[in-house]
């Protein structure tokens, strides 16, 4: 009996993928566990491994077909003895066949189980990614054969990785090779070694008992400690600080120190900007999506870096400047004890709805601890805004290594003059912040007057 | 004459230094190895090897002592020292050859002498009656081991009181025996000694013996060596050792604060290692220390660029084992491949004494002291066929998992052969494993390593066994 091959479902979320190439010819003999072909999703690319034995008779999705549904036939294995003429079988793609569909069905999904129980992955890093929620089959490994490891899985974290941003001087190799001793971050670790912790007198606070930088700087326990401190503690409360703000205490205290900062203030009329604001929403209500003042702001950002290349730019270590091509910015998003900054990448180019809805996935993101590394570590400037909190003007702290960082206040009516005369306009002051070892006067002053000038002429923003 | 301009040099030929030259040569370098007294350092010939050779002999000496138990008859046995110890010199020296065969076949030169850094590229080598030479290399490996420790008041004298080294040649058998220090090479020697008719009494400053095992193998150790008249004192510090022609004197404040002075006709000292850091050139470098052991990272690196160290020298644990696999990594790491570095909780102990010891990983407190929830399985060897039949029930294997996850956080044998089988463990470990996978695994039947099946599947209420 002919057994229909199913396009597998790579993960629970998965709908369609791309059926990229088949690794047997029609004719080749089929083993149990021969991979027969590579399928892609956005997320990554996995083998398909036979769940029967056969001769594949027949491919009806060819290679680099795309958009190909969940449990679509892509192929047909003949069991011995059998060939397409003598079954005399017409094969039509639209799924009319006249086989067993329970019997095949039951078949795919074991293909779907045992591509999702054996993804090379270790018995501990299938359990850890069960347990964070994270899936599997994403992930990269760095065991024997790209086999995931449970280090791998960890490695994902957030905590951990918001940690692991602070100490700049780790590799992504050494992040990854870097033992785990027991349970041990891998920025707890280098800060125990650096300060002479004896980490197995640390108890850990993170996941599993796993010790993190906070409990590393919080100390090994002593019992004479905690009954002096209860003493002390009658009317103010000692919070340990959390990962994340440790982090941010740390990152804050090097930019402050080492960069050196100055600060270029423009004000910006925004009605043109409000206007142009309210009649995007107002046209496309439909697409459900709002657009926020910020998202214009990212744009401008976006363009104006683009044109003024001097001032996209970092700070690289003695001797050097990075200079970037492309316009990423880090957007601060507020959380519920700290902050984060996720990168909107190529800000100039993406269409203001595009920006909008990024915001929206990143920040949902951000607030539920769900970023990737990939989605917060980089980008060449950085844009905080506290205008929702009605602050008239504020001067950021550079995220290092970035050489700038816009600061963004409340728009509110002020008197401007006009002419000879006083009317009434919308207007938010910005400030820019720069590194002066890296941006000059003159070049973040063109900066922020390229900024100035696509807030306050917004159509320029719809252009290019 | 010979070649001055290599790869790599290696300084220390012992289970760090051999292997690393070996993996080297595998990996296309060239390389050299410096040597100054015997290759395969302490391990091969005044270590790990002729202690199990001798250990062998104490065994088959303690089952001559009960062949009636097995049917068998016999008496009147006896042994004659200096053959014991010559066994044991032949077995280090067979393997000796054994390493230098190895090098010559991997093409490794290897130049007899003592070496120290020169510079950061080069090696000087010293040899008696021979001029000094200097090596030119782009990777220098450091890897002079270690040496016993001595403490003030209690010194070797090379006759009486002694250190690893003459315990392994003694001339005579002791009538009585005092060791200080009761790690794996105390415990071992003490072993020895006592199944050879000495009478042994182990003394020991922390408050149980074999301080880095599990508690509980602590004392089922002690309860052993207890049984079979060794005398254990925990809690105990030697104050100071008198000797004359004869014996020594041993001033020893007991854990009870009471003072005793005990004759014994020999003592041996196992109180510790040092690292050999001495005269190999490290002042002129900015090679850190962390008392008598170099810091490297977890490839080996010291910081200095193009030097490296493992083994002893680096550090505990201090293990063959270990140094052998910080040598690969080492030199993986040299050749630009990335190797995973060691997990100090995959290093697995053990000791050779009777019953013999053996483990991996956490002890029940340390899972405790890091917040860990745990599962604990026990098994008892008298519930063991094989055990039975062997007649050997004295013995426990007790595995401890993290509830959350499963992980296998830490193996802890004591019985006949757990030496040999704590490598499952280890591998269970290494494959990051479940309880789920140890407890699908089929052990083969009837083993001692069912124990270790039964162990696992008692940490979950499921043995069958008990």
């Amino acid at each position: 009996m002919p057994i229909e091959i199913l396009m597998p479902a790579l993960s629970p979320t998965m709908t369609e993928g791309t059926l990229a190439k088949w690794l047997k010819e029609v004719g080749d003999k089929v083993t149990s566990g021969d991979v027969i072909a590579e399928i892609e999703t956005d997320k990554a690319t996995m083998e398909v491994e036979a769940v029967d034995e056969g001769v594949l008779g027949r491919i009806l999705v060819a290679s680099e077909t795309q958009n190909v549904a969940v449990n679509t036939v892509i192929g047909v294995l003949l069991e011995d003895g059998e060939t397409l003429e003598s079954l005399d079988m017409d094969f039509k793609t639209d799924q009319t066949l006249d086989f067993d569909r329970k019997k095949n069905e039951a078949e795919a999904s074991n293909v779907q189980q045992r591509s999702s129980k054996s993804p090379k992955a270790t018995p501990l890093a299938k359990r850890e990614a069960i347990a964070q929620g994270l899936d599997i089959g994403v992930i990269q490994g760095t065991g024997s054969r790209g086999k995931v490891i449970r280090a791998d899985v960890m490695a994902l974290q957030n905590i951990e990785k918001l940690e692991e941003t602070a100490s700049s001087g780790l590799t992504s190799e050494e992040e990854k090779g870097a033992s785990e001793r027991i349970f041990v971050s891998p920025i707890a670790r280098k800060i125990a070694s650096e300060s002479d912790v004896d980490l197995g007198l640390i108890r850990g606070s993170g996941p599993n008992g796993r010790i993190i930088m906070a409990d590393v700087l919080k100390g090994p326990r002593h019992p004479e400690d905690m009954a002096s401190n209860a003493a002390a503690l009658s009317d103010e409360e000692l919070i340990p600080m959390s990962g994340m703000r440790k982090v941010i205490a740390e990152r804050m205290v090097s930019s402050k120190s080492n960069v050196p900062h100055f600060y270029l203030t423009v004000d910006c009329e925004i009605d043109e900007l409000l206007k142009l604001r309210a009649m995007m929403n107002e046209e496309f209500s439909s697409r459900d999506v709002k657009l926020s003042v910020n998202d214009l702001i990212i744009k401008a950002c976006g363009r104006a870096l683009i044109d003024v290349p001097d001032a996209n730019v970092s700070f690289d270590g003695e001797g050097s400047v990075r200079k970037y091509q492309k316009a990423d910015i880090s957007v601060a998003v507020a959380l519920e004890n700290g902050l984060i900054t996720p990168i909107i990448r190529n800000a100039d180019r993406k269409s203001l709805h595009e920006i909008s809805e990024e915001m929206k996935v990143l920040a949902g993101k951000a607030r539920s601890g769900k970023l990737r590394p990939e989605e917060y570590q980089g980008g060449s400037f950085s844009i905080s805004n506290l205008g929702m909190y009605g602050i008239k003007h504020f001067e950021a702290i550079i995220n290092e290594p970035q050489g700038a960082i816009l600061a963004v206040g409340a728009g509110e009516k002020r008197p401007v003059v006009k002419g000879n005369d006083i009317a009434v306009a919308t207007v938010m002051s910005c400030t820019l912040s720069c590194d002066h070892r890296v941006i000059d006067g003159a070049v973040g002053a063109q900066l922020i007057s390229a900024i100035k000038k696509y807030i306050e002429y917004p159509p320029f923003l719809l252009m290019g | 004459m010979a070649e001055t301009k290599f790869d790599l040099v290696v300084i220390g030929g012992g289970p760090g230094g051999y292997v690393a030259a070996i993996r080297a040569s595998q990996l296309n370098m060239k390389v050299a190895l410096v040597e100054s007294e015997h290759l395969g350092g302490v391990c091969l010939n005044w270590g790990c090897i002729p202690t199990k050779a001798l250990l062998r002999s104490a065994e088959v000496y303690d089952m001559l002592g009960s062949l009636e138990e097995f049917g068998l008859r016999g008496d009147g046995f006896s042994f004659d020292i200096e053959k014991v110890v010559s066994r044991s010199r032949k077995v280090a020296k067979q393997l000796n050859n054994g390493i230098r065969h190895l090098l010559k076949k991997n093409k490794i030169s290897v130049i007899e002498g003592r070496g120290k850094l020169g510079s950061t590229s080069s090696v000087l080598v010293e040899a008696e009656g021979k001029a000094s030479i200097e090596l030119n290399a782009d990777n220098i490996i450091l890897a002079t081991g270690a040496r016993a420790r001595t403490i003030p008041g209690l010194e070797p004298d090379g006759e009486l009181i002694w250190t690893y080294k003459e315990a392994m040649v003694p001339q005579t058998m002791p009538s009585s025996l005092l060791v200080i220090g009761s790690g794996a090479i105390g415990v071992e020697f003490a072993s020895f000694y006592a199944d050879m008719g000495a009478k042994v009494t182990i003394a020991e400053t922390m408050n149980r013996i074999l301080p880095v095992e599990d508690q509980e193998i602590s004392t089922l150790a002690r309860n052993a060596f207890e049984k079979r008249g060794i005398e254990v004192h925990t809690g105990s510090v030697v104050k100071a050792l008198t000797s004359n022609k004869e014996n020594v004197l041993a001033e020893i404040t007991l854990s009870s604060e009471e003072e005793i002075e005990k004759v014994y006709e020999r003592v041996i000292l196992a109180v510790g290692i040092v690292g050999n850091i001495e005269d190999i050139g490290l002042e002129n470098t900015a090679i850190k220390l962390d008392g008598t052991h170099v810091v490297t990272d977890e490839w080996g690196a010291t910081g200095v660029p193009g030097i490296y160290a493992i083994g002893d020298l680096t550090g505990a644990p201090w293990l063959a084992h270990k140094a052998s696999h910080e040598a690969v990594i080492c030199v993986e790491h040299i050749a630009g491949l990335n190797p995973h570095p060691i997990k100090k909780e995959m290093i697995p102990g053990c000791t050779y004494c009777r019953p013999q010891i053996a483990s991996v990983g956490l002890t029940e407190e340390k899972a405790l002291e890091l917040g860990y929830e745990i599962r604990v399985g026990r098994f008892p060897l008298v519930g063991n066929g094989k055990a039975i039949a062997l007649g050997e029930t004295e013995g426990l294997v007790k595995t401890i998992f993290d509830s959350k996850s499963g992980e296998l956080l830490g193996a802890h044998m004591i019985g006949p052969e757990v030496t040999e089988q704590i490598q499952g463990y280890v591998i269970a470990k290494m494959g990051e494993m479940t309880e789920e996978e140890l407890m699908h695994t089929i052990f083969p039947h009837p083993t001692l390593s069912e124990a270790m099946h039964e162990s696992v599947l008692d940490a979950y209420g499921k043995a069958i066994h008990i």
